[in-house]
């Protein structure tokens, strides 16, 4: 969606017209969920994040500077309550679910990390879970910076000033990121 | 071209973020330069690496997402409803306070004016009364004054008397006046009878 439509629509939302905030939802819900399941690992946490996001947009819209992307505030709001989130799970523990994605059932971590895909590749499944590990292992801004530019569609410009800070660090954090993802697949791939 | 530069142009690249001038400029450096190539090849597939991760649509069936999605939107419906009730209310408490502030402030004057009015009406009257006290006691006083009928005989005397002074000063001047200032004296040196015995002044007396 290009600037000016965004402009119209926020316009229309700020009216109070509730299809245009159907438009909106359905113009970035799958990149939100997308990244905070990612980012959780628990989608009924992903959801109720993504939830608690377009309803701070309902609250703060007035507020929103239209200098600033659109793309790079929400998924700004999206993040801090992730960052929240994670504070607050230090303190309590969440069990962190995934789908399964012939039967839509949830399993642990470790469930899906056992069970392969019958329709897929095993060894295209064997990857994309080791790619989930090697995400896991990576520091969490450097692992922020990845999911926001896969799952959120971002470009590392908007990363750069969602994140605010220089173009250049974002992308010597997604080089450092990709660095280390390479390192670990090719040490699984050696120990195979 | 620094290492770190070149590993940013060329993960920019690969991601499709560079521009077609920068992006050429950028072919042409790898291809030089073999170290170049080998961080570009690096990079890329890397990127496929990461691309490779499955999409949403892959891992959740359309009727799950658009379930998911519907919930937000309820959610959303919902607050935006809220949110204009709230505003509704807003407003319409801030007309009631404006309404209620202007008819105070109607009644507040209307209160003031009608204690000035009353104020001066009660001068009004009170100055009345005064006078109309003064012009009865003038009057009670003026009825009631002791030998009211034997002040203008004093005052006919007094004119007499300032008579005599001034015809007094020309018969000074005139040497035939003398004998009307005899005659005056003459006039007063007669005892008025009854004026030392207090009985009345009778005609054949003379």
């Amino acid at each position: 969606m290009d600037a000016q439509a965004v402009t119209a629509l926020l316009a229309q939302c700020r009216a109070g017209d509730k299809s245009a905030w159907d438009a909106l939802v359905d113009a970035y819900w799958q990149r939100l969920y997308g990244f905070a399941w990612q980012s959780t690992k628990n989608r009924d946490l992903a959801h109720d994040l993504v939830q608690e996001t377009f309803l701070r947009v309902v609250q703060k819209l007035d507020r929103y500077d239209h200098r600033d992307k659109f793309d790079a505030w929400l998924f700004r709001i999206l993040v801090n309550l992730i960052r929240d989130h994670s504070r607050s799970r230090v303190r309590r523990p969440v069990r962190s679910t995934v789908v399964d994605t012939s039967t839509g059932a949830e399993m642990t971590d470790d469930m899906a990390a056992r069970t392969g895909h019958p329709s897929d590749p095993v060894d295209y499944q064997e990857d994309v879970q080791r790619l989930y590990a090697a995400l896991e292992q990576l520091p969490e801004i450097d692992r922020q910076v990845l999911l926001l530019r896969h799952y959120g569609e971002m470009p590392f410009k908007d990363i750069a000033k969602m994140l605010h800070c220089p173009l250049g660090t974002v992308l010597a954090r997604a080089h450092r990121a990709l660095g280390k993802l390479r390192i670990t697949m090719e040490v699984d791939h050696e120990a195979k | 071209m620094k290492p770190s530069k070149l590993s940013q142009a060329c993960l920019l690249d690969v991601s499709g973020e560079l521009g077609a001038e920068a992006s050429e400029l950028l072919r042409e450096h790898v291809e030089t330069y073999p170290a170049g190539m080998l961080e570009y090849d690096q990079a890329l597939s890397t990127f496929k690496q990461l691309n490779s991760l499955p999409p949403l649509e892959s891992q959740m069936d359309q009727v799950s997402r658009e379930r998911l999605k519907q919930q937000v939107k309820r959610a959303v419906h919902r607050a935006v409803g809220q949110q204009q009730k709230t505003a509704r209310l807003r407003t319409m408490r801030r007309w009631f306070y404006r309404s209620m502030s202007i008819a105070s402030g109607v009644a507040a004057a209307m209160v003031v004016m009608a204690g000035v009015y009353i104020v001066r009406q009660h001068i009004q009257a009170h100055q009345a009364r005064v006078m109309d006290a003064e012009n009865t006691f003038q009057e009670m006083a003026e009825s009631h004054l002791p030998y009211r009928a034997n002040t203008s005989i004093r005052q006919i005397r007094a004119s007499i008397d300032r008579f005599g002074s001034r015809n007094m000063f020309d018969a000074q001047s005139g040497a035939d006046s003398a004998g009307m200032m005899q005659l005056f004296n003459a006039l007063d040196k007669i005892p008025v009878p009854g004026a030392e015995d207090g009985l009345p002044q009778s005609d054949n007396i003379q």
